[in-house]
């Protein structure tokens, strides 16, 4: 267990989730002008996550391949026992209450899931042929239809496609990944109709026809997108528009109100920078159990991005995603540290991959690793 | 392992990232008035429209709507300070608190569970009708306390004052609290089904639109309910989420319900009312205009306040008018008893006999003290009082002293045809279409006893076999004497009809009359005694109806004057000319 140095942590990638914590912030700032209850607590959430970034870097990441089966276990231990014993808030089992705090299993199986995936798959010699897609298939179907049973859409929708980025990245034939997504999407309509509560085929069919169902159910979505349009180019003085869950889920529309098209639009460059930092940090790595959590964990960032924010601004329907990073909430603030510092981890520690380009081109980084011949003198 | 894979996902997810910025720039940019502005929450709120007046015939008003107070409460907000509750001092409080949370709790369970948690806070935010009727010194307590009382609203509305209280309560009617089936059906006015669609109303019948309410239960509040009450509006309120500054719509204006302008007169009614005093509570007056059918007074001696069914309701009182054992105020006697009649209906078998030609005005018979030498069961009232018989009588004389042999003669010749034709064309055993609820009594008719005897005749003919009558009922057939043969409908709201005429000859109506008289002023008169005499225009019958046995007969008395027709009855009095008529002679003193 060494400390990586400073000079090793990748400052782009740590920098961008800063600043993303810090608009959240500023976010529940302005949302809870009396007390500043949410920015207080949010604030205590944003040094928990800060620890939990350090406290992850310090073991080599190697040691969570050792943790991924029994930490994947554990996830599933925790999402059945949610199942049996959890009480039911706003309709779902989503929650524990230990003491004051609010744990979200389906946030840490997300973490567990990707970690397990990317043993398996690190190791698997016959991710191309049918046969071989079938344990990691198991892996991500068995919590995505527990997290479901919670029921929680939302979380459990990012799974599949986490699933299919890993594959692809892990050397599966395109043409298998893309009969399994033609048969999901093939089957969607079924379980659209069999599948879902009708709360939940309501938040879909209010997003795909928003006429046919009654107006307080995409209320909550109208009213997060006009505030959004009130922002306009550089944000207006904000609080016009009263916006249920706003300092979680709909987290983005305080901001695309107040700051407008300019901040909502820096809020946007700061995810881009993120991934594509993360993305980099995964193709530079030539450990592929370590790329491969750098791209699960990166999917799943990114998903839960898209799928929120298109729910703000109009484009998705209501899911119950928070926004990583800004939305308010430890669970949530917990995980997404959780998967920063995991990502972090592996960049700092990464033995760089290098191509026949490299060599061929005779770089000076590489030429360190080739051994010099000892000199020997005759006699 | 293919580092292209990477890059290739890489730009795969700036792809999204690219949509959303795209999607930002038209709303935020190019199109931000297409999407912002315009978002005023609504909301739809029921008014229910002011209730009219009861007036009566001298435009004295009787009941009206008077500005009260309402509570309200925001149940969020109001348990936020649980000392208020205890402050407030009011004991229907919390029974009223848990009926919002029924109320709220079901409104949950209609939607799916993910939603409930939603209803409930909203609802919670939502003001709810608590009390009704607050007393003055509360609402002037909340007003100047608001920080003491968080989430009491208080509101003015109105509350049904009736200024005469027991005055003409029986006629005027009570009020009741309204079913949730009569909350809904007047929210199913067609013109808000026109302004608003059905889940509209829907929510309004489940927030509980209406459901205070009061609506008629008794009397002309009862039978005007729709007419007084109007037609319910509807409000569209519009509340701006920036400002909180809210601003009303009116989809629909409440239609305030028409007056009700009554016959009665209430200062006659209450000298009425004073007359019956002392007669028991099953006493009944009824005084009508005789040519029209107007009702000038209609009271018991049982009387009750229509104030006592308006919220705050006094318990107590309620439950004394609704005692099975008590006097049961709420039961119209006049319309609505039906009861041995007696004598009085000799009227009815001397207009029969002598329309159908069975007796002539100057047809003597003779009353021998019983009807026939072979049956001792079939006698006049004289030999149970040890006088001596009637002898010989025509039938103005007959209806002086009341004979019984007479009519049994008659009765015997018309048979159950005769009595019945007559009795049914004078409007017994038949609605008399009075607007308020009101019994059929019973006619014996051909068609229902095909075993019909003479002595089933005899009893008819002196007003007693199954005979039952109201006396409302009787009151009509003395206004046919009184107003010289024309049936008229009797009525309590104010209207321009004319009876219908019966075609009864003059000289029958001349016998009648004759004997009428000499009722009250005749020297063996039954009435003559009674106080009415000194009145030289009035005319009577009395009559005390065998009403089973071991019990003082029903009093009767059924008289007119020139201008007006009275019943009294005395259940259980006695005889007619001693409990019945000295009411009717105060009745009399006291006509307008």
């Amino acid at each position: 267990m060494t400390i990586p140095r400073l000079g090793k942590i990748n400052l782009t990638l740590a920098g961008s989730a800063m600043l993303l914590v810090g608009m959240g912030l500023y976010a529940l700032w302005s949302y809870d002008q009396q007390g500043h209850a949410y920015f207080k607590r949010q604030l205590v959430w944003s040094a928990v996550g800060a620890a939990v970034i350090v406290a992850t870097m310090i073991p080599h990441y190697r040691a969570t391949r050792h943790a991924a089966y029994p930490a994947y276990a554990l996830a599933l231990l925790a999402l059945v026992a949610l199942l049996v014993f959890g009480r039911y808030t706003r309709g779902a089992r989503g929650w524990f209450a230990i003491g004051p705090v609010n744990v979200q299993p389906a946030e840490l199986a997300k973490i567990a899931v990707v970690l397990a995936a990317a043993r398996w798959l690190s190791m698997a010699k016959d991710l191309d042929t049918w046969r071989g897609l079938l344990v990691p298939g198991l892996l991500v179907i068995v919590p995505t239809a527990l997290i479901l049973m919670q029921p929680d859409l939302g979380n459990a929708m990012l799974f599949v496609p986490a699933l299919l980025v890993m594959l692809y990245v892990a050397g599966a034939r395109p043409k298998h990944l893309a009969v399994i997504l033609t048969v999901i999407l093939l089957a969607a309509p079924v379980a659209y109709r069999f599948g879902l509560k009708e709360y939940q085929r309501n938040r879909l069919t209010a997003f795909l026809w928003p006429d046919k169902v009654p107006k307080d159910l995409s209320y909550q979505q109208m009213l997060s997108v006009k505030a959004a349009a009130a922002g306009r180019t550089a944000g207006s003085d904000g609080g016009d528009y009263y916006v249920p869950d706003r300092h979680t889920d709909f987290v983005f529309s305080i901001l695309a109100e107040e700051t407008g098209f300019l901040g909502s639009s820096f809020l946007l460059l700061l995810f881009a920078l993120f991934f594509a930092q993360a993305a980099w940090i995964a193709s530079q790595s030539r450990d592929p159990y370590a790329r491969l959590t750098a791209v699960g964990l990166l999917t799943f960032l990114a998903l839960q991005v898209f799928v929120n924010i298109g729910m703000a601004v109009g484009v998705a329907p209501i899911t119950g995603l928070t926004l990583p990073f800004v939305s308010y909430g430890g669970s949530s603030m917990v995980s997404c540290c959780l998967a920063v510092g995991l990502i972090l981890n592996v960049s700092a520690r990464r033995v760089p991959t290098f191509s026949r380009r490299d060599l061929d081109a005779g770089h000076l980084a590489i030429r360190e690793f080739i051994p010099q011949p000892t000199k020997w003198l005759p006699g | 392992m293919d580092r292209r894979r990477v890059t290739l996902f890489l730009a795969l997810m700036l792809v999204p990232i690219g949509g959303l910025e795209a999607r930002l720039a038209y709303l935020q940019i190019l199109r931000p008035d297409d999407f912002a502005g315009g978002t005023r929450r609504r909301s739809i709120e029921a008014v229910a429209p002011s209730r009219a007046r009861i007036v009566d015939g001298k435009n004295r008003v009787l009941a009206r709507d008077e500005p009260s107070f309402d509570l309200w409460l925001v149940l969020e907000d109001f348990e936020r300070r649980p000392a208020a509750r205890s402050e407030l001092d009011l004991p229907e409080l919390g029974e009223r608190i848990e009926k919002i949370y029924r109320r709220i709790e079901t409104m949950m369970n209609a939607r799916p569970e993910r939603e409930r948690w939603r209803i409930y806070a909203r609802e919670r935010r939502t003001p709810y009708l608590a009390i009704k009727g607050l007393p003055h010194d509360k609402a002037v307590m909340i007003e100047t306390n608001l920080d003491r009382f968080p989430g009491c609203l208080v509101r003015e509305t109105l509350r049904r004052v009736y200024p005469y209280g027991p005055a003409g309560a029986l006629v005027i009617g009570t009020q009741g609290r309204v079913s949730k089936k009569e909350a809904d059906a007047f929210l199913k006015d067609p013109a808000i089904g026109e302004a608003v669609d059905g889940d509209a109303i829907d929510l309004l019948s489940r927030r509980g639109a209406f459901e205070e309410d009061m609506t008629g239960r008794t009397g002309i509040e009862r039978s005007f309910q729709d007419r007084l009450r109007g037609k319910p509006g509807l409000l569209l309120q519009e509340r701006d989420p920036a400002t909180g500054e809210k601003s009303w719509i009116e989809l629909v204006s409440p239609r305030p319900g028409e007056d009700v302008e009554l016959t009665i007169d209430i200062e006659f009614q209450k000298s009425v009312e004073e007359a019956l005093a002392g007669c028991g509570t099953r006493a009944t007056a009824v005084v009508m205009e005789s040519s029209t059918g107007a009702i000038l007074a209609l009271a018991t001696n049982a009387p009750f306040d229509p104030n006592h069914f308006i919220p705050p309701t006094d318990a107590a009182a309620l439950r004394a008018y609704f005692a099975a054992d008590g006097p049961q105020p709420l039961l119209n006697r006049a319309t609505q008893g039906q009861l041995q009649f007696g004598s009085i209906f000799k009227i009815v078998t001397a207009i029969a006999g002598l329309e159908e030609g069975k007796i002539t005005p100057g047809r003597v018979i003779e009353c021998r003290g019983y009807h026939t030498s072979s049956s001792t069961h079939f006698r006049c009232w004289t030999v149970s009082r040890g006088l001596p018989p009637h002898g010989p009588r025509t039938v103005a004389s007959a209806l002086e002293v009341s004979c019984n042999c007479y009519f049994y003669q008659v009765g015997q010749e018309l048979g159950i045809e005769g009595i019945s034709k007559w009795a049914s064309r004078l409007g017994f055993g038949g609605k008399t279409g009075i607007e308020v609820g009101e019994a059929t009594g019973v006619l014996p008719r051909p068609e229902s006893h095909p075993r019909w005897s003479a002595s089933d005749s005899y009893s008819l003919a002196i007003g007693q076999h199954e005979l039952a009558v109201t006396p409302l009922q009787a009151v009509r057939l003395i206004a046919v004497v009184a107003n010289g043969g024309t049936l008229v409908r009797p009525h309590l709201v104010r209207a321009e009809e004319a009876g219908e005429p019966l075609r009864i000859s003059a000289t029958t109506l001349a016998a009648v009359r004759e004997g009428l008289r000499a009722v009250v002023h005749g020297e063996h008169g039954s009435a003559r005694d009674s106080g009415l005499a000194k009145f030289d225009d009035v005319s009577g019958k009395t009559s005390s109806a065998q009403a089973g046995a071991g019990r003082e007969s029903h009093a009767w008395f059924g008289g007119y004057n020139s201008k007006v027709a009275v019943v009294v009855l005395v259940e259980h009095g006695g005889a007619g000319g001693a409990a019945a008529a000295p009411v009717a002679a105060k009745i009399f003193e006291k006509l307008p």
